[in-house]
């Protein structure tokens, strides 16, 4: 052991001591995980691999919301640097609001754009000011 | 109250963005100083803070220095645009990093325009329990040789200052009291000061390196005899503590010369970055260096507020790389000696 | 006098705003506000900047337990009771509880502080990094307790993070491993705690919300705030074993250098609820688990100043930032700094003092507005958090745009973990461990000629030893315990 240990920490590939370790205690977690699986679908007479009825979302999810945060999050982090802090954060929590409020049916309410339009400002000048100009923190 | 708010900031929104009409490159804008270590009580973060002070006087700019690490510090410096409004203040990790091969070509001083210098720190040095047999590196070379069983830890980091150091003295022993003397002298691996701290208490060390001013209060009298510290070798001299070992004063010598070896703190630039920059940056420079209250803040921090131009300053920073690159040819891969 | 309490008090709110801003930081705080304390006297910065540790370590526990999002990392623990417990619309009552017990802790370390610091330094140095090894380990044994009736996910959960904390460059040798070559600059360091931290959390969220509509707030249904149970000092009745024990574990915690606040937390929430006499509430919503979370990480405040004013050696994060400030007043602090600067030490008992009563009263008054924050609707809600998750995770490393965007990936990790039934916070704690882990590992190993039975010599190695398979054992049989009664149909 002792003789292991010290080949494998040598400093030439020490760094690589503790990924090998944990990846292999992580290997043998999921194979305990798989037997329990499938003991229990063996007891309770289940298929190991049961895709029917499985759902990765949840049923009737709200697809325009969901997969519209994550386009106009992608979106806000790329025009971040190219506008700047305060003009990207105050377009984007803008249409962050207004994407969360739309309703079925009625897709845009004229004081509910308008709300979001005030929170988009206050918060993202705001922001800008107290952590920019007061804090002096780096921002984009 | 919202409207107020909302006011106020749309107010200083304008204000800012309002163009300031003057010639000067600097005068009314914002300054990025990147510095490359994460730590605010380092002789990188210290010095910045310094020189920062000065500049925003000199140059009429405001300025904030973020301590990035190196890894950031080098990115930035390679992709920020060539305005002047981002650079870099470090000291000579910017070309040891690529010299120990942790950094890829891509970071080459060629890659930056190199400003001036800002200052040195003269401390790097190495430290021993006081109540080591030796008193300094000079004698602990004789102790080594007076018995070949005898050992001695030398704890540094790899790649960095500390590095150098080590592999200077290795060299030196070896060419002046030969081989087996040298591999007498063990390597062991060190982390932050307080990693190194714990080696020698923990007895896992005999020798650590650091910055003189961080062991100061442990080389005092009245301290723990478990504690108490004492200097063993000085990279450079230190001004007002003429009575330490200093590499050069003990007769280790890098090719014959005596060696005496400051940090030096440059302005690094993006690549690209226009003449007249630089230019406002050097008188800028030329200024702080006449101050005297700048004189006087980095002798309290036992710093030199030598600087250099930026034409000098990289005339000097490439021969120091030079004569490193030269050394470390000749030294021996320092993870063999562990 | 007055222009020095002035500052606490600025110092402690803007520290509190820190706190609870997702991603921002004490530790962030402090360096943020370090270079202007160099127009200020030594005192006077130091009851700024003690301010901003003190209310950057308490401001925490608002959106843990408002919005389930730590603040900071310390108040990872804070979240699993206090959540529950807005949720029940008792948000003022946890927010309440949390700020007293913030209160306990913090005075609680500061009388260790003033009265044992030589000695307690004196024992510091005598842990090695083979004890910090098994600090380290113990307080990984917190996964356990977590994941009651899925103890191999939650474990699996806790060495993926683990694994994850190992990209990128050990600093040791400088070399990289597990990180794609497109990647290398970038993941040098490795990702952020940060914006991971809020990624899983607040993001991970924000997506579970946007897929369910947006359209309710963070009550549970038919919880009105009005009808909740109400704030009383009786709610800390048979509890202070609990909050003493936590501090003083916070309080150690904070003077091992290289241990940080949330192995603190961590270490207090697991030992209150093997002591506890009712283990099966917490996590959903029992006062006793946020006491100890946040007595013991406002504990750690006096503990991380121990080995700082009387070794020269941070205690913590935060600390670490707090030698700068000295350093720009040119005074070294070591061995030698409480006898030579008598003074100052006394102030800065004083700091405490005032800074802790001032986090008090500054949070506990208002908190009533604050804590209505539960009833806002999420979808106005989600947009202003992740707009200062952005700030949070760009000023991570003072402007990398690399972390907003595992801030966005670390979102998407934590809504698929949620999906597949992989715990997020044993993953998180076994990030924030996993770095320590190996470090300490590999010193303790290397330093002690790679003989493996050194974790097995030294007594106080034996009695952590003892603390883990205590509580391993017990966790183990609470666990199995509560699936026999799952099995049997009944719900606890």
């Amino acid at each position: 052991m002792q003789q292991f240990l010290k080949e494998w920490l040598k400093i030439r590939n020490m760094h690589l001591f503790f990924p090998y370790l944990i990846g292999t205690i992580c290997a043998i977690l999921f194979v305990i995980i798989l037997i329990q699986r499938a003991l229990r679908c063996k007891k309770e007479g289940t298929p190991f691999i049961n895709f029917k009825g499985y759902h990765f979302f949840r049923e009737n999810y709200d697809k325009v919301k969901l997969w519209g945060s994550v386009i106009l999050f992608v979106l806000y982090i790329i025009c971040l640097p190219i506008l700047h802090f305060a003009w990207a954060s105050v377009i984007f929590i803008f249409l962050f609001n207004v994407l969360f409020e739309m309703k079925p049916g009625k897709l845009f309410e004229a004081k509910s754009v308008l709300i979001s339009a005030v929170i988009a400002l206050v918060s993202s000048w705001g922001g800008w000011y107290l952590f920019f100009k007061v804090f002096n923190i780096t921002l984009p | 109250m919202f409207n107020k708010k909302f006011i106020a900031s749309v107010l200083v929104l304008v204000l800012c963005l309002t163009p300031v009409a003057s010639a000067a490159v600097y005068d009314g804008q914002r300054v990025r100083i990147v510095i490359g270590s994460t730590a605010v009580s380092g002789d990188s973060y210290m010095v910045a803070d310094i020189v920062n002070r000065y500049l925003q006087k000199y140059l009429k700019c405001s300025s904030k220095v973020d301590p990035i690490g190196a890894n950031e510090a080098f990115a930035t410096i390679r992709t920020a645009a060539p305005d002047g409004m981002t650079f870099m203040i470090f000291h000579d990790m910017t070309y040891l990093g690529v010299l120990f091969g942790s950094y890829g070509p891509e970071y080459d001083l060629e890659n930056m325009v190199i400003g001036p210098r800002v200052g040195q720190n003269p401390g790097s040095c190495f430290a021993a329990k006081k109540n080591a047999p030796y008193k300094d590196m000079k004698e602990l070379a004789e102790w080594l040789k007076a018995d070949p069983s005898r050992t001695v830890r030398l704890s540094v980091e790899l790649g960095s200052v500390s590095n150098l150091g080590f592999v200077i003295y290795y060299v030196w022993l070896k060419n002046t009291y030969g081989e087996e003397v040298a591999n007498q002298m063990r390597f062991v691996l060190g982390g932050s000061t307080d990693t190194k701290l714990q080696q020698l208490w923990d007895n896992n060390a005999d020798v650590i390196f650091g910055d003189y001013s961080s062991f100061l209060q442990y080389t005092a009298d009245g301290v723990d005899e478990q504690l108490a510290l004492k200097y063993v070798g000085i990279l450079d001299k230190v001004p007002g503590r003429e009575d330490l070992p200093v590499y050069g004063d003990m007769g280790i010598t890098l090719d014959g010369k005596p060696v005496y070896f400051s940090k030096d703190f440059l302005i690094y630039l993006p690549k690209g970055t226009p003449d007249e920059v630089v230019a406002e940056l050097d008188e800028a420079v030329a200024k702080m260096q006449a101050d005297p209250d700048f004189q006087s803040d980095m002798a309290k921090m036992t710093y030199s507020g030598k600087t250099l131009l930026s034409k000098e300053a990289k005339e000097f920073i490439y021969g120091k790389r030079d004569s490193i690159k030269k050394l470390l040819s000749e030294a021996p891969n320092i993870e063999d000696l562990e | 006098m007055l222009l020095n309490i002035g500052l606490a008090l600025l110092g402690t709110a803007i520290g509190i705003i820190f706190g609870a801003i997702p991603g921002m930081t004490a530790t962030m705080a402090v360096a943020v506000f370090l270079p202007m304390t160099y127009a200020f006297q030594l005192v006077p910065a130091l009851y700024l900047l003690l301010g901003l540790y003190v209310g950057g370590i308490s401001g925490g526990l608002i959106p843990a337990i408002l919005i389930n999002v730590p603040g900071t990392p310390s108040s990872v623990c804070t979240g699993f009771d206090g959540y529950p417990m807005a949720r029940r619309g008792e948000s003022e009552r946890a927010l309440k509880i949390g700020i007293t017990a913030s209160f306990f802790g913090g005075m609680i370390s500061l009388i260790v502080l003033a009265f044992l610091t030589p000695p307690l330094a004196r024992m510091a140095i005598k842990f090695s990094a083979i004890e910090k090894f098994l600090i380290i380990l113990f307080a990984m044994t917190v996964i356990a307790a977590l994941s009651k009736g899925s103890m191999t996910k939650g474990v699996f959960a806790g060495f993926l993070g683990v694994l994850l904390s190992l990209c990128g460059e050990l600093s040791m040798n400088n070399k990289m491993r597990m990180v794609p070559d497109f990647l290398k600059n970038e993941l040098r360091s490795g990702f952020q705690l940060l914006p991971l931290l809020i990624g899983l959390f607040a993001i991970a969220q924000m997506f579970q919300e946007a897929e369910k509509g947006m359209q309710s707030n963070n009550l549970e249904e038919g919880v009105t705030v009005e009808g909740a149970q109400k704030f009383s000092f009786s709610d800390f009745k048979g509890q202070w074993v609990n909050v003493i024990r936590s501090s003083l574990f916070g309080t150690f915690m904070g003077i091992l250098p290289g241990v940080g606040g949330s192995a603190a937390s961590l270490i207090a929430y697991s030992q209150a609820k093997s002591f506890s006499k009712h283990p099966e509430l917490m996590g959903k919503g029992a006062p006793e688990g946020l006491i100890a979370s946040e007595s013991s990480n406002n504990g750690l405040t006096g503990g991380a100043l121990v080995p700082l004013l009387s070794l020269g050696i941070p205690g913590d994060a935060t600390t670490a930032v707090l030698i700068g400030a000295f350093l720009l007043q040119g005074i070294q602090v070591g061995p030698l700094f409480i006898g030579q600067n008598p003074d100052i030490w006394n102030q800065i008992l004083l700091a405490l003092v005032v800074c802790n009563v001032l986090m008090f009263v500054v949070m506990f008054f208002p908190i009533k507005l604050i804590s209505k924050v539960v009833k806002v609707r999420s979808a106005r809600m989600y947009p202003v958090i992740l707009l200062m998750c952005i700030v949070g995770a760009y000023a991570t490393r003072s402007g990398v745009m690399f972390d907003v965007w595992c801030l966005l990936l670390f979102g998407v990790v934590g809504f698929v973990m949620n999906k597949i039934g992989l715990p997020t916070a044993p993953f998180l704690i076994g990030f924030i461990l996993g770095g320590d882990l190996e470090k300490y590992f590999i010193e303790a190993v290397k330093g002690n000629n790679y003989n493996l039975a050194v974790f097995f010599q030294r007594p106080i190695a034996l009695v952590i030893w003892a603390l883990i398979a205590l509580f391993l054992g017990y966790s183990i049989y609470d666990n199995m315990k509560g699936g026999a009664l799952e099995k049997m149909g009944v719900k606890d």
